[in-house]
Formats: C-alpha cells, sequence, structure tokens
C-alpha cells in the first residue's frame, strides 16, 4: 500500500497525463456525433455568448458586401417573378392566396465560421428554442452552405460544405442524375460532385443544385456551376469539379431549411407513420 | 504570486487571440498556433502536473471555442508534459529559475527547445486532424506550413518581449 501510494505520487504528472490524453482522444473519436457533446463545442452557452458578443461588435464590417449580395440576389428574383407572372397571365392565370410551401426558413446569423479546418463548422445565433434541429439544411443567400449538426438552446453548429466528412446530394440542373457532393480539403472555392454516369455528356457551366433525396434540403437549391471534369480512364464514372456559389470567407447571414412534412418523412423512414 | 497572475493573465491573452484573431488567418492550407507560445515560457518551476493539467485546459478551451474536439488538447497535453526534458535538454536550467526565452537561455538553445515543442504539438495535432481524411500531401504542407508560421509569430513575440 505504501509503495503504491509512492509509486502514485512519484508519478502523479505521467499518470495525469495519461488521464488527460484519454480525456482528448475519448473527445476525439466520440465528437464526430457533435449533438452529443453540445457542451464541448462553440455552441455551450459561454462561448456561444463570447462568440455573440464578437458579433455585435464586429457584425457590420461585413455589411456592405452582404448587402450587395442580397441586392443582387433580389433583383435577380425580381426578374424571374415577373417573367413567370407574364408567363402566367398569358395562359390566364389568376392570383390565389393559398399556395402551400413544403418549407419555411429560420433566419440566422453567423457568429463564427472556419474556413481552415477540414472539418470546418459554422457557429449560428438561432439555436433549439427558435426551432432548429439537427439535420436542418442550411443556405446562404446564394447558394447551399452546410448541415446542422448539433443545436442547443440558443446556438446551433452547422457542418458546412467545406467539411470533408459531409456529403450533399445533389444533381445537375435540368436532370435526374444525381451523386453526392464533397470537399476535398484544398481550395474552399470548390466542391467536387462524383459518381456522374460517364454515358451521359455533361457542359461545364451547367449548374448543380440539390437533389431533394435528402430530408435536409428540398429540391432545386442552388450549389454551384460545373467549372471542370475529371474523367478516370478506369471508372465509368465522371467527376465534377463545381465552383460553389456560397462564398464561405464572407459568410453573414443563412437560412436554415425547416421542411414542413419532415416529421413524416422521418415516419416514414423509420417505418412509422 | 505576482509571477503566477502575469502568467494567467498570459494564458488569457493568448487564447483569446488564437480564437478570435489568428483564427482568421492563414497561408494557403496553413495556420498560425501562437497559443502554445504561452506554454513555451511558464517558469522552469513549475510543478510538472501543473503544466499537464494546465496544457490540456488550454487546448480544450481552444478546442471547444473552434469546435476541434480534443485535437488540440491532446497535442497541448503532450508538449506540456515533454516540456520539463526537453527544457533540460537543450537548455542550461541549473542555474536557478528561468522563463524561457532567448535571454534568458541562449538564441541557439531556445529555438531548438521552441522548434521541437513546436514541430511536436503541429505533428500531433494535424496527424489527429488527418484521420477525418488522409492525404499525404496536404497533411505535410499543413504540418510545415504551420510551424514556420507559428515560428515566425514567436519571433516576433520575443523581440516584443520586455527585457527583465
Amino acid at each position: 500500500m505504501r509503495a503504491l501510494l509512492l509509486f502514485l505520487h512519484k508519478n502523479a504528472s505521467t499518470l495525469l497525463f495519461l488521464l488527460l490524453e484519454a480525456a482528448a482522444l475519448f473527445l476525439l473519436l466520440t465528437g464526430n456525433s457533435y449533438h452529443q457533446s453540445v457542451w464541448f463545442t462553440s455552441a455551450n452557452a459561454w462561448s456561444g455568448k463570447m462568440y455573440a458578443f464578437r458579433h455585435r461588435v464586429t457584425g457590420y464590417l461585413n455589411l456592405g458586401q452582404a448587402n450587395d449580395e442580397l441586392w443582387q440576389r433580389n433583383s435577380q428574383l425580381e426578374q424571374e417573378v415577373a417573367g413567370l407572372r407574364h408567363e402566367l397571365e398569358q395562359m390566364g392565370w389568376e392570383k390565389s392566396d393559398t399556395v402551400a410551401f413544403a418549407y419555411d426558413f429560420v433566419y440566422g446569423h453567423v457568429l463564427r465560421n472556419s474556413i481552415y479546418d477540414l472539418e470546418n463548422t459554422v457557429l449560428t445565433d438561432v439555436g433549439a428554442a427558435d426551432g432548429v434541429a439537427v439535420g436542418m439544411g442550411v443556405t446562404s443567400p446564394v447558394g447551399i452552405a452546410g448541415l446542422v449538426v448539433a443545436c442547443s438552446e440558443h446556438y446551433s453548429i452547422v457542418a458546412s460544405v467545406l467539411n470533408v466528412k459531409m456529403r450533399f446530394s445533389c444533381k445537375i440542373k435540368g436532370s435526374q442524375v444525381t451523386g453526392p457532393l464533397s470537399w476535398d480539403g484544398k481550395d474552399i472555392h470548390y466542391a467536387y460532385l462524383s459518381e456522374l454516369p460517364g454515358y451521359v455528356s455533361w457542359h461545364e457551366g451547367d449548374t448543380v443544385v440539390t437533389s431533394g433525396f435528402s430530408e435536409s434540403f428540398a429540391e432545386g437549391f442552388p450549389v454551384g456551376v460545373i467549372e471542370s471534369f475529371d474523367k478516370n480512364e478506369d471508372s465509368q464514372f465522371i467527376k465534377a469539379k463545381v465552383r460553389l456559389f456560397t462564398q464561405f470567407e464572407t459568410l453573414s447571414t443563412l437560412r436554415l431549411i425547416r421542411l414542413v412534412d419532415e416529421e413524416e418523412i422521418h415516419g416514414l423512414q423509420n417505418g412509422r407513420l | 504570486m505576482n509571477r503566477a497572475l502575469k502568467h494567467i493573465i498570459l494564458f488569457v491573452l493568448f487564447l483569446l487571440i488564437q480564437v478570435f484573431v489568428l483564427r482568421g488567418m492563414a497561408f494557403w492550407n496553413a495556420v498560425p498556433l501562437l497559443y502554445v507560445y504561452v506554454v513555451l515560457i511558464w517558469p522552469s518551476n513549475m510543478p510538472r502536473w501543473l503544466q499537464v493539467l494546465c496544457g490540456f485546459l488550454l487546448g480544450l478551451l481552444i478546442d471547444i471555442f473552434c469546435d476541434t474536439l480534443g485535437m488540440n488538447a491532446m497535442a497541448t497535453t503532450l508538449i506540456a508534459y515533454l516540456r520539463q526534458p526537453l527544457l533540460v535538454t537543450f537548455g542550461n536550467i541549473d542555474n536557478g529559475v528561468i522563463e524561457p526565452g532567448e535571454r534568458s537561455m541562449g538564441f541557439l538553445p531556445f529555438w531548438k527547445y521552441v522548434l521541437s515543442m513546436v514541430s511536436l504539438h503541429h505533428v500531433v495535432l494535424f496527424v489527429a486532424e488527418s484521420f477525418s481524411l488522409f492525404k499525404p500531401g496536404l497533411l505535410l504542407l499543413r504540418i510545415v506550413g504551420s510551424i514556420l508560421l507559428t515560428l515566425i509569430l514567436v519571433f516576433v513575440m520575443e523581440r516584443f518581449r520586455r527585457r527583465s
């Protein structure tokens, strides 16, 4: 007993070291499911508040660009609406107030955004209290941004498109061929759409949108445009390099997509309705 | 007590600088991790168990703020533990209590110590990170680039350090 105590005393720092390294390793290995360890992420109340404070102080810096982006997007949409209205009126359509949408939005600000890691994440100022839930899709004003992986009461963490562990089901606009979009950890402006069948001819400049085959995104949210193709001789699939619409270095506002019949979809997948 | 207070303030200061300032800076795929400077300059008579504990705490706080889940804690705990033997190997710390620095240790011994500590830390950190995506070229770029950036910042800090 005495010998044991003496041993413990002599090797206290080594034992402490081993213990703490084990704790770090545990966090690293189990942390993949962020939502089980919200406390150990920036969504916890303390760091959330600190980031929120910083946002209040420096949040104005990016407003110029954010405003430009929104203004351009707004103009595009206005044009589109005008065009559609014109077409519809020619078809003898009358305006009705009972249009049902398959989704609505929760609007959030970016409090913290990493772009230099391999598993990049975004901290937003909306959480469970605002109706955010794990698994919701997230877009910037111009394109998809990521997926909610953890949320506390007032904050949530979004694994961005720039997270090597994420896969987003996407397709080329106007086609029905889907494939997973993923990031390769290098350039924050590009992601790769893989598993495209080689027998169809795609074009550079084609737009990539979400496929709607996931419970996170409805169909048709813009993702990016195809910049080039990478054709592997041995493979029957081709990979497309996609220039992302979302500018992650200046990301400031987010829309979190709440699919209205999400619960129904969940129920179906779990075999109960 | 005065010295302890100074190191507590430095701890908080470098944590905040890392999280709120340096986090948003990078060149290519390399990131500066200046917060290890806190560990580098702890006084040589600090109890070893306290070094390990503070190292873990520093890394864990960085992890919490940056959502990196244990990576920084792992790397920082390791260098906090290996600090004493490295300090003994590279610097002559027999003559009294010192705070490691260019002035107290001499230029070359200090930089050998810094290089070994920073390299260890960055290698462990980025290897841990690469478990989610292993690309040897990218890993090497991140390790070497980040070591260079951190060393440059440590060099700048040493210029700023008050002569005592």
